[in-house]
């Protein structure tokens, strides 16, 4: 297993952990929800969100997923995450299940 | 600004006020041993020695195939106070849950932009030093 712990202070790694687990959780815990999301999404091709001070829009840019979060905080910072679209909708819903609980599970600062 | 993803600068050259530093890809050991989580993840930093503003980093990961790479993931952190010098703006939420234990190879890709001394400054794309086979499907 390789690792790299180069860049990461032990808080961050910290972080890091708390994070990604959560995300986790949120895949699973939350499925029945993302999954309705993800066919509202891939139905109208827009959806949006607000979750812990940031505004998430879901979109279709350059072929592939899009999500913009926007900090409702004029200092905050903003990000955005790009996927590529799987040809399959059951692979797609997949897909947009962990944009949704990467986006709810927030940033690893 | 440059970019580097961890080789020396030659003696000759000028020190560059940024640097941009991208990771090897991984799965973190922790997670894995811990809870059994198998994510992908690459990270990368900028580091300025003069102010900066609006710090955007981008990061993306890529799985060689066989007649071609495919991109799995791009994420882009956009940082928009001033970032005074020294101080380092990172991309440390780049990452991908794996699908399954397939024997697959990832490397990183950076590339950042910021506002430096009254213009736009460009740090070109930064591949990770080695790409690394995981057991990690995605």
């Amino acid at each position: 297993m390789e690792s790299e712990e180069v860049f990461l202070t032990s808080e961050q790694k910290r972080r890091e952990s708390v994070v990604i687990r959560e995300c986790f959780r949120l895949m699973q815990d939350e499925r029945s929800r993302y999954e309705k999301q993800a066919n509202e999404f891939l139905d109208l091709g827009y959806f949006s969100s607000e979750t812990n001070g940031y505004l998430f829009e879901f979109s279709i840019e350059d072929n592939q997923f899009a999500c913009t979060a926007t900090s409702k905080l004029p200092t905050g910072d903003n990000y955005s995450t790009f996927a590529p679209i799987p040809e399959a909708r059951a692979d797609q819903v997949e897909e947009l299940i962990e944009l949704f609980a990467q986006s709810d599970a927030g940033l690893i600062q | 600004m440059s970019s580097a993803a961890g080789n020396q600068p030659s003696k000759k050259q000028p020190k560059p006020p940024c640097r941009l530093q991208v990771g090897i890809a991984h799965i973190s050991t922790d997670l894995f041993e811990k809870f059994n989580i198998r994510a992908v993840k690459v990270n990368a930093s900028s580091k300025c020695n003069i102010p900066q503003t609006n710090v955007t980093i981008t990061v993306e990961i890529w799985k060689k195939g066989k007649l071609q790479n495919h991109l799995v993931l791009t994420k882009t952190i956009n940082s928009s106070g001033t970032t005074y010098p020294g101080s380092q703006v990172n991309n440390f939420s780049t990452y991908k849950f794996c699908e399954n234990i397939a024997r697959t190879s990832y490397y990183g890709v950076a590339y950042s932009k910021a506002f430096i001394a009254g213009k736009w400054q460009y740090a070109r794309h930064v591949l990770s030093l080695e790409t690394i086979p995981l057991n990690c499907g995605t």
